[in-house]
């Protein structure tokens, strides 16, 4: 009896050990994160043109879910999206006001011009093993439009890629610093383009 | 439990555990019993731990941009104002699985490479990868496909559960039955990876739509509905092209070539 007693209590001691197990590789990688973005330094020549930034509620309120199967790896993107638009905007354009929702009938700034950035795409991925690092690709379209009649002026999207350059620490450490190397990237890739547009002249 | 004798070996299983009809009992008795012998024989974590690195196995492939042509595929050009375009579909198997990770050209994506170019010399073009649209092909098949979506699909299927099953008989025969659910996690694991490898290669080489100033030109892959085995012979790929500064639209016809 007693060895039945103790019998069942291994089983029950191993199905803990399995169910921790398992849970602990299906929920213990699970996470919410939001990456900070930080203006890097550049120096450029704003275009002499005044601009209406028109941030949607997709921008603002974007966020990525990713991770391995059983782990929910969450991104939220829309406030470090919101801070990267405004600066990479405000460093091209002379002067820049950032409106949120749909396209203003009339701009309160006469301004001519909408500039309107819109995320395609974000992935990550994990390389090959466990030890092996994170990337994050961003894919963000640019639409400059005509204020008076909507008419397309400038387009492009703005492709990026970003690596935990150190390839150290925890999975979330290093997607952290994969996302904000993404971002520096993204906006400087972006200012550059902006910048070439040539549309104040 | 006094009925279970040890095995000699670790690999060959106590008879219990191969006769019982019940999965879950059978595992446990089989873990206690190695458990009881060495927590875990060593071969059981060596095979665990190779399991688990070869499993994230999926890192994107190394390779240089892709260049007109590279492939053997028929270019073909055609003109849209100051805008030159060339053409070719992408075919060949060794470049898909190189590019994209797929082994098979006909998996329901028709990869056509683009290259265009503004030849002009004052005015600025945009040839918006949403305006090009595969003639001669019926109906959704001619329109842009999201890669994405569809390796996801393939993915889900007969591939995803061969693993699965293979990788569950391999780690209960070698390290005990109790650990099958570990390499189904595994399997999982691995089409995560490599889905998300697949993801970040069709965006990677996709086509970026781009205001072209003169003498700019801007190439990558642009991805249909469909296949080339299905491909009527009069295909054509269908361009707008944008001239910003004066405000015109054209639009190219160019006959693609299998």
């Amino acid at each position: 009896m007693n060895t039945k007693f103790f019998s069942i209590s291994h089983s029950r001691q191993l199905i803990t050990l399995l169910t921790l197990s398992l849970f602990t590789i299906l929920c213990a990688g699970c996470f919410t994160m939001v990456p900070q973005f930080r203006e890097s330094p550049m120096t450029v020549m704003p275009q002499p043109l005044d601009v209406v930034l028109l941030l949607d509620s997709d921008w603002s309120n974007a966020s990525y879910v990713g991770g391995p199967f059983g782990e929910k790896h969450t991104y939220l993107l829309g406030e470090s999206l919101v801070k990267y638009a405004t600066s990479a905007a405000q460093k091209s354009f002379r002067n820049v006001t950032v409106l949120n929702g749909k396209v203003p009938g009339t701009s309160p700034t006469g301004a001519t011009v909408i500039l309107r950035p819109s995320l395609t795409r974000v992935q990550t991925v994990e390389s090959a093993t466990t030890g092996g690092g994170q990337k994050v690709i961003f894919l963000v379209d640019w639409t400059i439009t005509s204020q008076s009649d909507g008419r397309i002026l400038w387009k492009s999207s703005i492709e990026t890629e970003g690596d935990d350059r150190n390839g150290h620490g925890s999975i979330r450490a290093r997607a952290r610093e994969a996302f904000e190397d993404a971002y520096q990237q993204l906006f400087i890739k972006t200012v550059t383009a902006l910048s070439s547009s040539n549309l104040g002249h | 439990m006094n009925n279970l004798t040890p095995s000699r070996h670790f690999l060959s299983l106590p008879r219990h555990c191969v006769m019982s009809f019940d999965f879950t009992k059978a595992s446990i008795s089989c873990v206690n019993l190695h458990l009881k012998k060495a927590l875990l024989p060593w071969r059981s974590w060596v095979v665990l731990a190779a399991a688990f690195l070869l499993y994230g196995c999926a890192t994107p492939k190394s390779m240089a941009p892709y260049t007109l042509g590279s492939s053997g595929g028929h270019v073909v050009h055609g003109r849209a104002g100051d805008a030159q375009i060339s053409a070719e579909i992408v075919n060949n198997s060794q470049t898909l699985r190189d590019y994209f990770g797929v082994s098979s050209p006909s998996w329901g994506v028709l990869t056509v490479f683009v290259k265009v170019e503004n030849t002009g010399v004052t005015d600025s073009l945009l040839v918006d990868k949403t305006d090009m649209q595969l003639l001669g092909q019926p109906k959704p098949q001619g329109e842009l496909e999201d890669p994405l979506k569809k390796r996801g699909d393939v993915l889900d299927s007969g591939r995803f559960a061969k693993q699965v099953v293979g990788n569950t008989i391999a780690m209960s025969i070698f390290a005990g039955p109790a650990f099958a659910p570990f390499a189904v996690l595994g399997a999982m694991d691995a089409a995560h990876k490599e889905k998300s490898s697949l993801e970040y290669n069709f965006m990677r080489w996709e086509y970026r739509t781009t205001t072209l100033a003169p003498a700019q030109s801007m190439e990558g892959f642009v991805y249909f509905g469909g296949d080339v085995a299905s491909l009527p012979a009069n295909s054509h790929l269908m361009v707008t092209v944008h001239d910003l500064s004066n405000r015109s639209t054209k639009t190219t016809d160019i006959l693609l070539q299998k």
